[in-house]
């Protein structure tokens, strides 16, 4: 395979930066792939194709760490004017280090389709979603894929190469009564290139979209008090990812996480398990080097409820006296160095239980499907959380009633430390650049506002 | 910037593509942050982004092609691989200037700036709220400034382009009380559509300290109540509440097929006759605005609700094509690699009558939202939520105790009739939404409102 290592622009411009007087040069080179694909009523309402490319240097400038990003080098100039600009203005900064070995981890995860085959399979989905009852609109039902590819150079140009991206498929349906309308969304990572199992894949979603739909119609509101709470998987896994920065040193350090001087502490029940396993079969981040060249590793965030480690990236592990447990990335190709995780699971250090076993268990309670509003009503500082929420009630050791527009209210260790089963169904779901994979929990009660 | 001459041979290729429409979108960009934890710079990037999009409309069917090199061989390679080959006669209509409305009011462009100064005024403007109360033990500032010029030609003969500068600080105080072990982090968040003078305006000082002693003042708060209450929400960013209840309801995205409660009610009554909502792109300097959408329409203010009655969407060009309706300069991305789509700009309620003092005085329980965090809303059903920053209880018409975080709850159509007081204050606050287009720029506004009851989502019965 050819890299950005061979490409004469990337030569010539760390050429003329080690001309300039830079010295400790790191060049890191983030190129991305993206197709979406959206149907609507049988037709293609949205095709979108395209590629962009950002070059960002870290280098040392009259003994200053700099930094500077464009996503051409045509500007060179410019690049270097930048770089000088912002040498010094950071307190401390870890130099690059040179690359020791160069080493290429790609792995090609790019799918190459024609755009008819996609929509095939999309019109396909939407049909079995609408041939059940009481659907009544698919508003969603979109193929989309990414291909992100890390370089990292140093001055030598010795590389380090690693990539990741999916496939994933969504639908949205609304199902329809009278004046009754419900809407359900279900997606998975899916992999096109196995026709058979794609459409097996994307017709369960279908069916499963609109059968949740269906569900949700004629929902009732819930009278306001402590209920026993089941979370579906999808809704535990959203919690996780959204509270994952709770876990980042940086975060820690600054006191703006809940986990902050916790160290060693029950933070969730005896049984709770939470690890980082860059390597699972259940994730699907493939990530082998994070965006500073550190090796990803697997690591145990929650070990039999204890908070034990928390996520370095080479700043914040300078800060704290050690190394960088390899979550150092970027939330976005032009930020700044900050923290993130690769594939994130919660599981069960004791049995595991059937979700049918859950629902019994918990008689007069409420199973959540769904919630809303975790972007600005789940705070990660002190853990609490408010958010809209819809799901059933749980009655006579079933499934029955929907319930919606109530809030559930708590604090997210409390949540962790009063769960009292954890399913045997564990689903994975993205958030952000994070893979997290989480099965149904049982937890003994939260407070819902409801009438 | 590219040439016109290069545009118009994309625009030719595409048009000999059998496309009904076709749309070059070119943007060069530099963006400066800057993230500051007391007085350490945390988090710097500065970058420069160029790159382009091509969209084209066959009937109904939009795709849209994007590539950060805009080298002519690369782009046409992209147009040749995925709108086909050309060599269909394809008729456009000529290349004519338009003049966008001059929205930026700027003194100073971002680059002329240095660095260390913007470091060194942020700094400074973190001192003064950390300054302003004992109890404050962290300051944290986010800068953000961005230059952005844009080209925007189309097949039906718009060439428009457009230089947007922005500046925004996020300000975050926090406040700790050692006896209860307390702390609290108010927020301030200011923008404009400037260049980094923004910085020397004195009012960011005034922001820290007041962010700091809203920290203080929340210092203690005690759980939200759970239930349904009558609720008040203060002017300024608070208009994010209407923004969620109604504004993403009435986008074309949502609207144009059906998934939106408010398809199809035009002319109908949706609120209280108190309440008229607007829609502003074009207001000179503001945050959300700018002079053309980025489909080459010239921004505008849209009435959308008038008195309570239904008046209007906010539609881009195909969305307006799927309703047989007009665009309405709403079309917005956040950059080239997003083809645009409906969006918002700086929504806001227009002011009432009622005084904010009579508003308080008429309520015996309920929450006072002096700050909102943010929201969201599922346009189909209607349901809409949005976050307390900073909150207060009212008892017996008077604001007492500062209340925890929560969210507040309800569906537009059940929540607009019931907004019965609105008051003859306005502010107008700066923001971001996130959507299909990604994150852009938004101003949210009102003058106080009072709702006559809604879903607490507190945590005590």
């Amino acid at each position: 395979m050819t890299g950005v290592w061979e490409e004469t622009n990337v030569r010539n411009f760390i050429r003329r930066l080690k001309e300039e007087g830079f010295e400790h040069i790191r060049l890191s080179v983030n190129s991305r792939k993206t197709l979406f694909l959206a149907v609507q009523c049988q037709k293609v309402k949205t095709y979108e194709r395209g590629n962009s490319r950002m070059y960002a240097v870290e280098a040392v400038w009259d003994g200053e760490y700099c930094c500077a990003s464009a996503n051409s080098l045509d500007e060179g100039d410019e690049m270097i004017r930048r770089l000088k600009e912002t040498a010094g203005i950071f307190g401390s900064r870890e130099f690059p280090d040179k690359i020791r070995e160069s080493r290429d981890y790609r792995g090609q995860r790019w799918r190459t389709i024609e755009k008819e085959e996609i929509a095939e399979c999309l019109r396909y989905a939407e049909r079995e979603a609408l041939s059940c009852e009481k659907a009544d609109f698919v508003e969603r039902c979109e193929y989309q894929q990414y291909e992100e590819t890390i370089t990292l150079l140093d001055e030598d140009l010795n590389y380090l190469a690693d990539d990741d991206g999916d496939c994933t498929f969504t639908i949205r349906v609304s199902a329809r009564d009278g004046d009754s309308v419900s809407a359900a969304t279900k997606l998975a990572v899916v992999d096109i290139k196995e026709r058979e199992e794609f459409l097996r894949t994307v017709q369960d979603l279908a069916r499963r979209a609109a059968k949740h739909a269906r569900f949700g119609l004629h929902g009732k509101k819930l009278l306001s008090g402590s209920y026993p709470i089941v979370l579906e998987n999808c809704v535990m896994a959203e919690f996780i990812g959204h509270y994952l920065p709770i876990f980042y040193a940086e975060n820690i350090r600054q006191n703006s996480s809940v986990l902050t001087g916790k160290e060693k502490t029950q933070a969730g029940c005896r049984f709770l398990r939470i690890e980082e396993d860059p390597f699972s079969v259940k994730g699907t981040r493939r990530r082998r080097i994070d965006d500073e060249g550190t090796p990803v590793s697997g690591k145990i965030l929650i070990k039999e409820g204890v908070f034990e480690a928390s996520l370095y990236n080479k700043k914040s592990a300078a800060e704290a006296g050690c190394k960088s447990t390899g979550n150092g990335f970027k939330p976005d190709a032009t930020a700044d160095i900050g923290t993130g995780v690769t594939n994130v699971i919660l599981s069960s250090e004791k049995d595991v239980f059937a979700i049918k076993e859950m629902i019994r268990a918990s008689e007069g309670g409420v199973y959540i499907t769904k919630v809303e509003g975790m972007f600005a009503g789940a705070d990660t500082e002190s853990g609490d959380f408010s958010l809209l929420a819809s799901g059933n009630r749980i009655e006579n050791g079933q499934v029955c009633t929907a319930v919606r527009q109530f809030t559930i209210s708590g604090n997210i260790c409390e949540l962790w430390k009063d769960i009292e089963m954890i399913g045997d169904d564990p689903v994975c779901r993205m958030t952000g650049a994070a893979c997290v994979v989480s099965p149904t929990v049982r937890v003994k009660s939260l407070m819902v506002s409801g009438e | 910037m590219l040439t016109q001459a290069y545009i118009e041979k994309i625009l030719d290729y595409a048009v000999s593509c059998k496309v009904d429409y076709a749309e070059v979108f070119f943007e060069d960009a530099e963006r400066t942050r800057v993230d500051l934890v007391d007085s350490e710079v945390s988090k710097c990037s500065c970058t420069r982004e160029s790159g382009i999009g091509v969209r084209v409309f066959r009937g109904l069917e939009c795709e849209y092609l994007y590539s950060a090199d805009t080298r002519e061989e690369k782009v046409f390679r992209l147009l040749k691989e995925y709108l086909g080959t050309g060599g269909v006669f394809g008729k456009r209509t000529p290349l004519s200037a338009m003049t966008p409305h001059r929205i930026a009011v700027y003194r100073m462009i971002p680059g002329s700036m240095g660095l260390q100064r913007k470091i060194g005024l942020l700094t400074e403007i973190v001192k003064a709220g950390k300054s302003e109360e004992s109890c404050i033990v962290q300051g944290r500032a986010g800068y953000l400034d961005t230059d952005q010029r844009v080209q925007i030609a189309n097949t039906d003969g718009i060439y428009a382009e457009e230089r947007r500068m922005r500046t925004r600080v996020r300000l975050l105080m926090t406040a700790k009380d050692d006896r209860e072990g307390d702390r609290q982090t108010c927020f301030a968040g200011p923008g404009a559509m400037c260049g980094p003078e923004f910085l020397e305006d004195g009012r960011l000082t005034e922001h820290a300290r007041e962010a700091a002693q809203n920290a203080k003042n929340m210092l203690g708060a005690k759980p939200c109540p759970v239930g349904r209450m009558p609720v008040i929400i203060a002017s300024g960013f608070g208009g994010l509440f209407f923004h969620e209840a109604c504004g993403h309801s009435l986008e074309g995205t949502s609207v144009a097929n059906g998934c939106s409660e408010f398809a199809g009610k035009i002319g109908t009554k949706i609120a209280s006759e108190k309440v008229t909502l607007v829609d502003d792109g074009s207001v000179a300097g503001e945050w959300g605005s700018l002079g053309i959408d980025d489909e080459g329409i010239l921004t505008r203010k849209n009435v959308l609700i008038e008195s309570g009655i239904l008046k209007g969407y906010l539609l881009d060009r195909m969305d307006a094509k799927r309703m047989g309706l007009k665009p309405t300069g709403s079309a917005r991305r956040e950059s080239y690699r997003f083809a645009p789509v409906s969006r918002m700009t700086n929504t806001y309620i227009a002011p009432g009558t009622d005084k904010f003092s009579d508003m308080l005085g008429s309520v015996d329980k309920g929450v006072f939202v002096k700050d909102i965090n943010a929201g969201s809303v599922d346009p189909l059903t209607g349901e809409f939520n949005f976050n307390t920053g900073e909150a207060y209880l009212i008892e017996k018409g008077e604001i007492t105790v500062p209340l925890k975080s929560a969210t507040l709850i309800g569906t537009g159509r059940e929540i607009l009739p019931k907004v019965d007081m609105v008051s003859d204050d306005f502010a107008l606050g700066q923001g971001y939404c996130y959507a299909g287009s990604g994150q852009i720029p938004i101003g949210a506004g009102q003058p106080a409102v009072r709702i006559t009851e809604m879903t607490v989502g507190g945590k005590e019965l």
